[in-house]
Formats: C-alpha cells, structure tokens, sequence
C-alpha cells in the first residue's frame, strides 16, 4: 500500500487516505466520480510512470494516463475484487501502452523534446531527480526500465511485478539487479 | 548514489512529472454516462480487458473553452461509440444486417441482409478467390453459401488433416444476434467438418467495428476477424508482433489461443486444432531433457506448450530438478533447440544434477574467487547472492555480498573462473533515522556471520522489535503493525510495516540474522 502514500497533494480531505482503492473501484462502478477523482489522485502517479517506462514519452503517457481512468471508469463494473485492484489498475495501463507502442512504433527517439529542458527555477534536488529519470529513460533496456519503475512508483513485490510484466520471477529479479547496478554506475560517473 | 537512493530519486521525478488531467477525465467520463442514458447496450463482445475503448483523439487541455470543447467532445463521444456499441446498419432489404467473415487461410467476407441472404460475398485474398470462383452467392442463404464454401476449401485441400482450423467472426450492432449467429454458423460448420471426415477447430467470436482494427486489417490484407483474434494475442503477450501474427495460418493461431485458452475471454472454441505439422509436447520434453541430461522421473515440470517467438512456432519447455531451473526454446517443426537457460538456485549442497554444469566451477569456487579479490574471508561477510546466470551469451556467476556497509558485486566467469566485472561500493544509511534509535541488534555492522541455513529465524516478536528500535519508536505508538515472512531475492526475510504519525515505516529484516537489509520511510507531507 506505499502508493497510498506518494501521493502528497489533494490533503483537504483527511479520510482520504482510508478508502481503499477496492473500495473505491466498486464506488466507480455506481458512476461515483467523486471516488474516480480520489482514486486518481492515489494513483496517478503509478500509473503514469509506469506508462512513461513503457513509451518514453511524456505526451503519450499522459494521454495513456487519460485512457486509463476512462476505461476504469468504463469497465469498474467488471472488476472481481480479489484484493489486488492495484494489478487491476496497472495491468489496464500496460495493455493501453503496448497497444499505443505499436500502433506508433514511438520508441525509436526518446531523448530531446520528450524531456523539457531543465527549469532554471528547479531546486538541486529537482535537479538530481531529473537527472535520474532521464538515466534511466535513454539507457536502460526496455524491461530493465519497466522492473526498476514498477519499484520506484508503486512498491509493488518482485513477485507482483514479475505478474504483471508476464515474466518469471528470475528474470525480473536479474533485471532489476543488472539495471539498478548500471544506474548506480552511469549516475557516479556524472557525480 | 545508491540503490535506495535511485529508486527515491525517480519516484521523485516521477511525481512531479505527473500531470494533472482529472478534469479531462471526468468530462469524458460524462460522455460515457449521457451513452449508457440513452440506452445503448453495451455490447458483450467488446469487454475483454486488452480492446480498446477510447480513441486518440483524447486529447491534453480541452477543458479550458468549456463551451466550444463541449461539442468537439461530443463528437469525441460519437466516435467513442462507434467503437464501443458498433455501427447501425438500418433495416431495409438491401441493407447490411451482419458481417461474416469466414478465415482459413483463405479469407471470404460475407454481408448479409436481415433475412440473412448473401447481399455480397468478398474474396480477401488470393486463396479465396480460387474457393469463389465461379459462385454465385448472391441472394442464396447464409446456410447454404457457409455450406458451399466450406465444401469448397475442403475439395481445394484448404481444410485438411494437418491445417483444420476455422475461424467465424460475427458483426452485427445487436450483440444478442451476433452471439447467436456465431452459435449458429459454429455449429453448423462443425456438423459440416465431421461429416467430411475432417475432425476440425472451429473458433468463433463476435466482433465490433473498430477504425483501429480495420485499419490493421487493411494493411495486412486480412480480414477483421482475423485482425480481431490477431489483436487479442498481441495484447496478451508483449513479444508478439501483429505483423508476424497477421502472417500466420488460423491454425497456428488457433493453436496459439488453445494453448492459453483459459486467458482469453469473447472467443470461443470447439474441437482440437491441429498440430500434426509440428513434433508436439512430448518430443520436445524429450529432446529438452536430452540436452539436460536428465531423465523425466528426476524432473518437475513447469510447463511444455506450444508459442510464437521470433517470427516462428516453437516449444517452450521448463522444468526444474531439486536445485536447477531449466527453460528450452525449440524450433516447433524441427525440434532444433533454439535457445536455452540454465538457472542454479542459490545455496544448493552440491553441483550434482546438471549434465552441462559439471564443467563450472562451482558456486563455492566462485565464492573464493571473489572474497579474494575482495581481501576479505568468508567468516567477515553476508552473501546475498550466488548465481549461476547467463549474460552476453556466456554463464557467469554473480557474486553478491556485503561486509559492513560495503556492497560487493562480482560476476565472474563460470567455465575459467576469470573475474568479468565486479562493482564495490559503500552504502551510506540512507533513511533519514540512523541506528540511533535502537539497542542495536539492529546494527548491521555487528555481523555475526550467519551460515544460510534456514531452520532457525529469528521469529516475528524479535523482526518487531528490531525494526521499532530502528525507528526509535514503541509498538504502543505505531498503528497497523504488519510482520510477514517473506522472500525477496531468494533470502528470507521479515517484512515489517507499521505508521506512526503520518509517516508509514517499511523494513526488511533478514530472517536468519536479523539485519534490517531495507528500511524505507515515507513522509505523507
């Protein structure tokens, strides 16, 4: 349930953070937009990083992004509830972004326009976390970079994520080891 | 900057990257309610959980001039339906009621009225001009023209013993007719294979009109059926391509779908597709443990089906012995082994088993090697990891393990023991709490080395109580405290979790030696 808590905006409401996203779901499926709006503003940004691993590309993951929380909507009714809507949740935005890659085959060029430039205003801090995502978009391999993601926006398990990605749990795992350590190397030659 | 660190960084990035689109989709989410208002039904064919409902059209920003974006997205919203709930035809005699496609290797689309003549019968490929030649559909039953056709493939050879596969898609904006349509037309086709001796597949479904699908359908000179079932398979499986799917015969398809049946929903199937043109499971189980060197009564098997990979129909084979995990590839027709891998679990006695293994030398050799390099001596360090694993194409063993806060990872060469990469590093404590808190049992620079056996752990009151000592905190002040076994990377260890305040605590506890291997806080500001 880390995700529950990443996201640190849309305070107002101090119950929040008790709806579980189960919940929630089966309030969507009454057609209760209030609870599609709580459910995004806990999950957004899982779903959105997990789009951007997938597509590289800020404008299709926000579209994929749209579409997810369209089609939870449209299909919340459908949901099984077996104590795992997150899987639910993610599996949505997978399908919705392999379909995008290849109805546009967009992967080819991630890099320059994809990634604003760096905002004068942006603290050091900012800096580092920018200097990260764009590490880990231009150099990993396509699963690396979907593994580490997955660890990095939703807590997930390896065994989680390993389901979800339709792979064993021993390829996610090496993935996961083999990207981190090319990361850990690329980021201290940058230090 | 360490691994902690990175996964921080990102989700940092992440989070503030994230954009904010809530309006967008609660208008559009509008346009989906005023539909289902006015009484559409939602068509059953279309909710498998891979279709896609929403078009490209969706679009950042359009909430800003309410009025005018209004409009644009209620002509969004028509498309969106045309999608979802299909396109009425209307009624009269010359008009389109139902679509049939009919798929084999030759493809044949049918359009019929509403008293189901044949208003148009379209040859979609080469192969299905040759099976129309000369037929007159026009105006004839349904029942009679699908009888005619089929009679036709069958003498041209097209259905056969080894290619028996056939493919039904129904289109009609009612989805009550088109499942009973596709009902009908599967059986009777059924009825009509085995009356020629022919036992057949008949996969049937129901499809809707999709601008995506046909546009694919276009461009691959298939019919929509086929694109539809094509499409089902792309977005159950990452590695398949569309355009190496689309290339394929029904059969192979069909073979496909059969051997993940129970994951696809909106498709149905009778009869058994098939698959005499490739050596089936049981050869390649055996030309698989050959290679291994095992016989079947030392093996588990995990899984021997029939999948596409790389452009061609293979055998995927797993099965693990007491300490190896085995994974073929074999060339479906051939039987040629394509590729494989050899996976050694972790802390197994000895390196027995393995045919091709024997030749390594040894994860304890690999260990001695590193601890070598490092200057350290088994006694000082906690292994986290020792593995047999392929890379670039060679077997390698990686080698992880930690002294203090020194991380050591090393892959090394399985067969010469030569040293490939290693990779050291010092990890700082990274969570903004030191170890302060605690009585320290917690200290991970205390190392009393642990020998991996795993009969004694240290239990859930002691994972506790190490964790709180961490945090600084008592188990009266924390809520929804959770301990759980658990294995992460191959270790047991304890999960701990627990909130105080707003700040929710996640530990990771060696189960053996009780260091905490993860502490991850999370501030809800």
């Amino acid at each position: 349930m880390v995700f529950l808590l990443l996201t640190s905006t849309a305070k107002s409401d101090i119950h929040s953070a008790e709806y579980t996203s189960e919940d929630l779901i089966a309030r969507i499926a009454n057609g209760d937009q209030k609870a599609l709006a709580e459910l995004y503003s806990q999950t957004k940004t899982m779903v959105y990083g997990f789009a951007l691993s997938i597509l590289r590309n800020k404008h299709d993951a926000e579209d994929i992004m749209q579409d997810t929380y369209v089609k939870i909507y449209a299909s919340a009714k459908e949901y099984r509830s077996q104590g795992k809507a997150t899987a639910w949740i993610l599996t949505i935005t997978r399908n919705l972004s392999l379909m995008k890659l290849r109805a546009g085959k967009r992967t080819d060029a991630p890099t320059e326009e994809l990634w604003d430039p760096p905002d004068t205003h942006d603290s050091i801090e900012g800096s580092i976390n920018r200097l990260v995502l764009e590490t880990a978009m231009t150099t990993l391999s396509d699963e690396e970079r979907q593994i580490i993601m997955l660890h990095a926006v939703t807590g997930q398990k390896h065994r989680e994520i390993a389901a979800l990605l339709q792979m064993p749990l021993s390829t996610t795992l090496s993935k996961y080891h083999r990207g981190l350590s090319k990361l850990k190397k690329l980021l201290k030659e940058d230090e | 900057m360490n691994r902690k660190q990175i996964l921080t960084h990102l989700n940092k990035a992440v989070e503030n990257d994230t954009p904010d689109t809530l309006e967008d989709i609660l208008l559009h989410c509008e346009q989906i309610d005023c539909a289902q208002q006015k009484g559409y039904n939602m068509s059953t064919t279309i909710t498998t959980p891979d279709t896609p409902i929403i078009s490209d059209s969706l679009k950042r920003g359009q909430n800003q001039k309410t009025k005018r974006s209004l409009i644009k997205w209620a002509s969004t919203a028509a498309a969106v339906l045309a999608i979802v709930f299909g396109t009425w035809f209307g009624y009269g005699h010359y008009s389109v009621d139902s679509i049939i496609d009919l798929d084999v290797n030759p493809s044949v689309e049918l359009k019929i009225n509403r008293a189901e003549k044949i208003l148009s019968a379209t040859p979609l490929n080469a192969e299905a001009e040759e099976i129309l030649d000369g037929m007159d559909l026009k105006n004839v039953d349904l029942d009679i023209a699908v009888n005619a056709l089929i009679g036709s493939m069958l003498k041209n050879g097209y259905v056969s013993d080894m290619k028996n596969s056939i493919l039904i898609s129904v289109e009609n904006p009612n989805a009550q007719k088109s499942a009973e349509l596709q009902q009908r037309l599967s059986s009777d086709v059924s009825n009509l294979l085995e009356a020629n001796s022919v036992g057949g597949a008949v996969v049937s479904q129901t499809i809707s009109e999709d601008e995506q699908l046909k546009a694919l359908a276009e461009k691959y000179n298939i019919s929509l059926g086929k694109a539809a079932l094509v499409q089902l398979l792309v977005s159950q499986d990452a590695r398949f391509q569309f355009a190496d799917l689309a290339a394929l015969p029904i059969n192979d398809i069909t073979l496909l779908l059969s051997s993940r049946q129970n994951e696809i929903e909106g498709v149905s199937m009778s009869g058994q597709a098939s698959s005499s043109a490739y050596i089936g499971e049981s050869k390649a189980k055996a030309i698989a443990l050959e290679h291994a060197g095992l016989s079947e009564s030392s093996v588990t098997f995990v899984k021997a089906k029939l999948d596409f990979d790389d452009g061609r129909m293979v055998y995927e084979v797993e099965f693990y012995t007491s300490s190896t995990e085995y994974e073929y590839e074999l060339d479906a027709a051939t039987g040629q082994i394509i590729t494989y891998d050899i996976d050694k679990e972790q802390n197994n006695s000895s390196p027995a088993g393995g045919g091709n293994t024997a030749s390594y030398i040894g994860e304890a050799k690999a260990k001695s090697i590193a601890l070598n390099h490092a200057g350290l001596s088994e006694s000082s360090v906690t292994f986290t990891k020792t593995k047999l694993d392929s890379d670039d194409g060679r077997v390698v063993y990686d080698v992880e393990f930690y002294s203090g806060n020194v991380e050591y990872d090393y892959e090394i060469d399985a067969s010469s023991g030569n040293i490939l990469k290693y990779d050291r590093e010092t990890e700082e404590h990274s969570s903004s709490k030191s170890h302060s808190g605690g009585d320290s049992s917690s200290s991970s620079s205390s190392k009393t080395t642990t020998p991996t056996t795993s009969s004694s752990f240290i239990g859930e009151a002691k994972a506790k109580s190490i964790a709180l000592n961490h945090a600084g905190l008592t188990e009266s002040k924390v809520s929804r405290l959770k301990v759980k076994l658990d294995k992460d990377d191959g270790r047991s260890v304890y999960d701990v979790e627990f909130y105080s305040e707003n700040i929710e605590y996640d530990y990771e506890i060696d189960a053996s030696g009780g260091q905490i291997l993860k502490a991850d806080s999370d501030v809800d500001d």
